[in-house]
């Protein structure tokens, strides 16, 4: 399985031109979304606990409390595993083969809603004529349809909701609506009603990415709760077949002690 | 109203304010704190879902007493330290390391890498996160 993800990647990467080709204007050509992305930090924020720090505060109707978490920074952070299928895998199960981290995933993060506010792990776009693939190699896919479908009703919540999207231009505008109830970065909350609207913006060289995430919810929110998440390709590295970026699944199985291992303070050699 | 209100906020503040991780919590680091720590590998484990690895710090001349111990250092993944230029050969046991990381809040022998100081004086990051002298804007 291991292998076949990487194979899967790397295919995907040879493939080289995206399988759509969106709206593009006449004459320079256009940067594609495709390919392997990384987030960065253009703020300074001293650790990863502070990525959260730079998202403005959600401005919350009276009555709805701020979530105390800071969701959104390295990602360590999510929601407890109230969906018991979002437990740990069983034992010798690597977690991403189950599309939720090992140690229990929850509606924070589990089956592609860790996409939704990326962490620092490598992220994926597979552009094709229907729907946009965006997978992380942390786990879990999400599918941004551009077939014109529109939101089933009824339609059950999940991590990551259901997303429809279309291109604006060169920029990729996806709305999501139908999570399970969770927190959102900067304090702010999230419910099945609520819709998110990320429109995914690249620089004119194609090497960096913006994604403005809009919140709106005329039951939680004041005004619409919007901040950005910035990336760059992922770095290249070199092979005797020539520079690729990649992406690998992180490994994890919870049936490893190791993986569940903290902190362990050494003996001490010296007094 | 009231009472759906209060419920989407009762569940918000349970989802978001509890430290799942993805493999454990990091709250035991006192990620406000910057400390450098100037010592030696001892061990070496290049592994998932965290890189950890032991540095042995000695009482000397220009050491911070408090540093002085042997210290558990933990990592991010292979593949986020890997993009931030780390690899499995990057240290060795008996490598001498400088680093920057965020201390355990209770004071025990742990820490949470933020950057290691080559001999050149470059860093390589644990993460993504950098200081407000290393952004690229």
């Amino acid at each position: 399985m291991r292998g076949s993800l990487v194979v899967l990647f790397t295919a995907v990467q040879m493939v080289g031109a995206p399988l759509y080709i969106h709206a593009q204007s006449p004459g320079a050509p256009q940067p594609h979304l495709e390919g392997d992305w990384v987030r960065v930090d253009p703020d300074g924020v001293n650790s990863f606990d502070g990525l959260s720090a730079v998202v403005p505060p959600a401005q919350l109707l009276p009555g709805v409390s701020a979530a105390a978490g800071r969701g959104g920074g390295r990602g360590r952070r999510g929601a407890p595993p109230t969906d018991p299928s979002a437990g740990p895998n069983p034992e010798g199960v690597p977690y991403i083969v189950v599309a939720q981290p090992c140690a229990g995933g929850g509606p924070g993060r589990s089956n592609g809603a860790l996409l939704v506010n990326p962490d620092s792990g490598g992220v994926h776009f597979i552009e094709q004529k229907d729907e946009v693939i965006f997978a992380g190699e942390r786990g879990g896919v999400r599918h941004i349809y551009l077939d014109g479908r529109v939101h089933p009703n009824p339609w059950t919540p999940t991590p990551a909701g259901h997303s429809v999207g279309h291109y604006d231009g060169n920029t990729l505008v996806a709305e999501t609506i139908g999570f399970m109830p969770g927190g959102v970065p900067g304090g702010g909350v999230r419910s099945p009603q609520t819709r998110l609207v990320e429109r995914f913006v690249m620089s004119p060289d194609g090497g960096r990415l913006t994604i403005t995430y809009t919140w709106d919810d005329p039951k939680i929110y004041q005004k619409p709760h919007e901040y950005r998440y910035y990336f760059e390709r992922a770095p290249k590295i070199e092979s005797k077949a020539g520079k690729f970026s990649y992406a690998l699944e992180e490994w994890c199985d919870a049936g490893d002690p190791i993986e569940q291992q903290p902190i362990v303070p050494p003996k001490q050699i010296i007094k | 109203m009231r009472i759906r209100r209060i419920g989407i906020a009762i569940v918000g503040v349970a989802l978001a304010s509890v430290s799942l991780g993805a493999h454990h919590s990091f709250a035991m680091f006192d990620m406000e704190r910057n400390v450098e720590y100037s010592g030696v590998i001892t061990e070496w484990k290049w592994q998932n879902p965290h890189v950890h690895f032991n540095v042995l710090v000695k009482p000397a001349a220009g050491i911070d007493p408090k540093t002085a111990g042997t210290w558990d250092v933990e990592g991010g993944s292979i593949n986020i330290m890997s993009r931030q230029g780390w690899t499995r050969a990057s240290y060795k046991v008996g490598d001498p390391v400088r680093l920057v990381g965020h201390p355990m809040k209770d004071g025990s022998k742990g820490i949470s890498l933020f950057y290691a100081i080559r001999p050149d004086g470059s860093r390589l990051y644990h993460d993504i996160a950098r200081p407000k002298d290393d952004v690229k804007k």
